[in-house]
């Protein structure tokens, strides 16, 4: 956090509807990233996790608030923020190598390249994430991990600055989300990019972030306090489940998540808790380690 | 054991639809013979058809022709018209697809030009182009247009808004856009469009030859029909019916491997 704030959310507020059909989904949004940090946002589903992406990537505008990227507002989507979404969204007519070819064809920084330095760009990135030998299968054969790190492989092929990412895993069984998780966290240290990722696993969260932030509850879902995670890269998963600061920083924000975070908003309207009922994903309602407090 | 299955499947396919068609000629042998004696037998069809089956591009005359031949004058008139519709109709789906302003506008007009019968499209071709050619590809085109523009439209409007998301965060130029991301999406509804209006583009043919005198097919059995010889009008009904079903499987192939890709 030494160079300040990179990407800044300030009062950030964005609803749906109008007069009384209007719901609120984020409130008062603060937030700021430092300059190669990797932050996690970790909330309910249905909190408004992917509004709150939506609206960083550009493709809204906050109804209230400022969002600015190096001091300079963001007025719609842009080439120095490269986005995963939750559900890759592949161009399934395109094979692999096409879609991440796309994403640099049309990028103002690479106009001045000839085709075949972005035809090696883009190679080179369906490389970094071990995906050379299905460059020309088309997404349907593909499993969903592969999907996934073709999408990531596009993403980070135009080269931007923020990598946004929306729940990238949730889709994706456990063990291809383990090995996910480590080349994420591969792929990050070698390029130092900032990265949001946002996602509704804890654990994810402790294994990936600098610094994880929990979203409270919707409607009007606002952050609780952020919680940095103190503990050493590379993190190894086996280990880590022993590590003090592990379960203190994991304690932390359940507590929020748990406490606060889930009362927030419940006020205005009959606010369900959504993914309480939602046992099929690893909701923050995880059972959390034996020695947890759950602030009540 | 499966291919014993295979077989019995392959030769059930064949076997019953035969036995069908039995029926039906004995139907209509008894029905010619007993309830309407001007209807021709089928063995009086196969004799008087015969020169014009067993050589079928043969051009003995004008109006003496293989039916091959005079198939072929409708399907050439056909592909022209059809071309017209899906030039005109395809962009005409786009628009109405992408712009809610646009569809709220034409949909009441497009619901009611759509159930009009070539039959009275044709007479306004023949006032507006004078000539009876392009009055017929006027009225191929205009009705053969609409399951074209409103399957497009349909198609627009689903494209999955995380296609136009990916689109916008990738920054592509509106070209792109619609070459990358938009066509490719919509192409199999636009193909289910394609193959229903050929399959109208057919039909309009007969009715429009009729009432033009075009050679092909209709005008065959229009003029066959005011010389008094009826076997050659059911042998342009077969004739009209199988080149249909050719070209609607025609289509359904390549809408098929659309949809698998």
């Amino acid at each position: 956090m030494a160079d300040g704030a990179f990407l800044e959310l300030s009062g950030v507020c964005k609803g749906y509807g109008k007069g009384d059909a209007r719901s609120e989904v984020l409130a008062d949004i603060d937030l700021s990233v430092a300059r190669g940090e990797l932050v996690c946002i970790v909330g309910y589903s249905g909190a408004g996790k992917t509004t709150l992406l939506n609206l960083m990537a550009g493709l809204s505008t906050p109804d209230r608030g400022t969002i600015t990227l190096a001091g300079k507002p963001v007025k719609g989507p842009g080439a120095e923020r490269g986005v995963v979404f939750q559900n890759y969204s592949l161009l399934p007519w395109l094979t692999a190598f096409e879609n991440v070819y796309l994403a640099l064809d049309q990028q103002q920084r690479f106009a001045s390249w000839p085709k075949a330095r972005k035809r090696e760009h883009a190679a080179q990135h369906l490389s970094l994430v071990n995906l050379a030998a299905a460059r020309d299968k088309r997404p349907s054969e593909l499993s969903g991990g592969m999907r996934q790190r073709v999408a990531l492989a596009r993403a980070l092929a135009a080269d931007p600055e923020v990598l946004l990412m929306d729940e990238p895993l949730s889709a994706l069984d456990a063990l291809t989300r383990a090995v996910l998780q480590d080349e994420i966290a591969r792929i990050w240290e070698q390029s130092k990019k900032t990265v949001v990722l946002i996602t509704n696993d804890v654990d994810e969260a402790l294994l990936l972030a600098d610094r994880i932030i929990p979203l409270s509850v919707g409607p009007a879902a606002t952050f609780g306090p952020a919680v940095a995670v103190p503990i050493p890269r590379p993190r190894d998963r086996k280990t880590m489940n022993h590590d003090a600061r592990f379960k203190a920083v994991r304690n932390e924000v359940i507590a929020y998540l748990l406490g606060p975070g889930r009362r927030r908003g419940a006020a205005d309207k009959a606010a369900a808790p959504v993914a309480l009922a939602n046992a099929s994903e690893p909701t923050p309602t995880s059972p959390p380690p034996d020695d947890t407090v759950v602030a009540a | 054991m499966t291919t014993k299955a295979k077989f019995k499947f392959d030769a059930s396919a064949i076997v019953l639809p035969g036995i069908a068609v039995l029926l039906l000629l004995l139907l209509w042998a008894i029905t010619s013979s007993t309830l309407s004696k001007n209807l021709p037998s089928p063995a009086k069809t196969w004799e008087v058809s015969k020169p014009f089956v067993t050589a079928p591009f043969e051009k003995r005359g004008e109006l003496d022709q293989g039916v091959a031949r005079f198939a072929w004058y409708s399907l050439i008139l056909v592909a022209k018209g059809y071309a017209i519709a899906l030039l005109l109709g395809a962009p005409l789906g786009f628009i109405l697809g992408w712009s809610k302003l646009f569809a709220k506008s034409f949909d009441p007009i497009i619901q009611v030009l759509r159930p009009v019968s070539p039959l009275a499209w044709l007479p306004l071709g023949l006032v507006l182009f004078e000539k009876s050619h392009p009055a017929a590809l006027f009225t191929i085109a205009i009705c053969a247009m609409w399951p074209t523009v409103l399957n497009t439209a349909l198609g627009v409007r689903s494209i999955p808004q995380d296609y136009l998301n990916v689109a916008r965060v990738l920054q592509l130029s509106p070209g792109k856009t619609f070459f990358k991301v938009l066509l490719p999406a919509a192409l199999p509804y636009m193909f289910t469009g394609f193959r229903l209006s050929l399959g109208i583009a057919w039909l309009v043919i007969v009715a429009v030859e009729m009432l033009t005198g075009t050679p092909g097919i209709g005008g065959f059995l229009w003029q066959e029909y005011n010389s008094l010889i009826y076997e050659h009008i059911i042998l342009c009904i077969l004739t009209i019916g199988i080149v249909g079903f050719v070209l609607d499987r025609l289509m359904s192939v390549v809408e098929q491997r659309l949809k698998a890709a």
